[in-house]
């Protein structure tokens, strides 16, 4: 039976009443937002089916087919049932409070996974080398087997790509574990600081890599949201409060 | 903080081949659910770089006349004739069956490591199986 009393259920996501720290990499901030409703609790499987939404160029031109030793194009997970203008990107939104926590598990387990947060961007370096889409086969960090935790505030787009280092031609088949939460910011300093001290029991998740997002402000705003800077463990805690009031404007 | 750790990465498979009925040698065709053959047949199974393959399961079926089923595996199956060497041979099934549960190839250091299943018969027949569920894995100190 899941365990309110714990941060997450057994698929990963926030249960009701605890914190989700969205954290930004590329400026080393978090977001720390509560969570005040799962709208599809008990209801986390969206079984997506193969990758159709990607048909090989060549022979067998297959949808949701990956060839032997290529990549796929940047994918997102569109979804002919919805209306129109969330069809083509189904976790992508505009709403208010809102985040949708999506953990991906990916068929065959062998492909790799490069995400890109935001979409289009290769974020994933090393000391300048990016992970980049035309190496996707041969470089040798920056990717994920199997699953990856996609986290969707408003305004935020992500894409996928997969790579088969395989010799065979292999179908997809995407499933999610997934919440559609309605999130409040927290915007007490206190509650902030026991978070990020690790005294208050939190999900963090990051969002991107080294890239900055586009939109930043934008899903900001719709989360009522401000940043708040990662703070060393060690730090006393009268100085980290007041970094923490100081990133939330107050004095 | 809590964040999420999956777990490694592992596919489990299970393939089935047969003999051809018109050739004393070779390596089977191999089918799944996963894989897309109407352009490209599967005769081996490379293993991505840093990745293992374990044999969890194997059946090995004698049709109408004698076979001898092996495994083989290459260290590079990009060469144009790629070397197979054979790791088990069923010419002792007993033997066979005692390691077949430790059989564990790679990890693959290149991406270029590959295994097959391989036939020998003195007369051919088409009705000679293989049936093996693989996994292929990241190990857990990877």
């Amino acid at each position: 039976m899941n365990d309110l009393m714990n941060v997450v259920d057994e698929n990963g996501l926030v249960n009701i009443g605890h914190p989700l720290v969205l954290w930004f990499p590329f400026n080393n901030t978090v977001v720390p937002l509560l969570v005040k409703n799962r709208r599809n609790f008990g209801y986390e499987k969206f079984d997506y089916g193969k990758l159709t939404g990607y048909t090989p160029a060549s022979a067998p031109a297959t949808a949701g087919c990956i060839h032997q030793q290529t990549n796929i194009t940047e994918q997102v997970f569109a979804y002919s049932r919805l209306e129109p203008s969330l069809s083509p990107d189904m976790f992508y939104h505009s709403d208010d409070d809102t985040v949708i926590h999506a953990n991906m598990h990916v068929r065959p387990e062998v492909l790799r996974i490069f995400t890109r947060v935001p979409k289009g961007t290769a974020q994933q370096d090393f000391r300048g080398q990016i992970a980049s889409d035309d190496l996707g086969l041969e470089i040798e960090f920056g990717y994920k087997r199997g699953f990856a935790e996609l986290v969707y505030p408003p305004k935020i787009k992500w894409g996928v790509v997969l790579s088969n280092e395989t010799n065979i031609d292999l179908m997809t088949y995407v499933s999610f574990n997934y919440a559609h939460y309605g999130t409040e910011f927290i915007s007490c300093p206190d509650v902030i600081l026991g978070i990020l001290k690790g005294r208050i029991q939190s999900h963090m998740a990051p969002v991107g890599g080294n890239v900055e997002l586009t939109n930043f402000n934008e899903m900001l705003k719709l989360l009522h949201a401000k940043p708040v800077p990662l703070l060393p463990f060690y730090e006393r805690d009268d100085v980290s409060l007041q970094k923490i009031r100081n990133a939330l404007g107050g004095s | 903080m809590h964040v999420t750790k999956f777990p490694k990465a592992s596919w489990i498979i299970t393939v089935h081949g047969a003999t051809d009925g018109s050739n004393k040698t070779g390596a089977p065709t191999l089918v799944n659910d996963f894989f897309v053959t109407s352009t490209n047949t599967v005769t081996s199974i490379r293993i991505p770089k840093g990745l293992k393959l374990r044999i969890l399961d194997l059946e090995f079926l004698c049709g109408g006349y004698m076979t001898d089923w092996r495994i083989d595996y290459t260290l590079d199956i990009t060469a144009g004739s790629p070397t197979w060497v054979p790791i088990l041979d069923n010419a002792n099934v007993q033997r066979l069956y005692s390691k077949m549960q430790k059989l564990v190839v790679g990890p693959s250091l290149d991406g270029k490591l590959a295994i097959r299943f391989f036939w020998t018969q003195v007369t051919q027949d088409d009705d000679s199986k293989v049936n093996a569920t693989i996994e292929l894995y990241e190990d857990k100190d990877e």
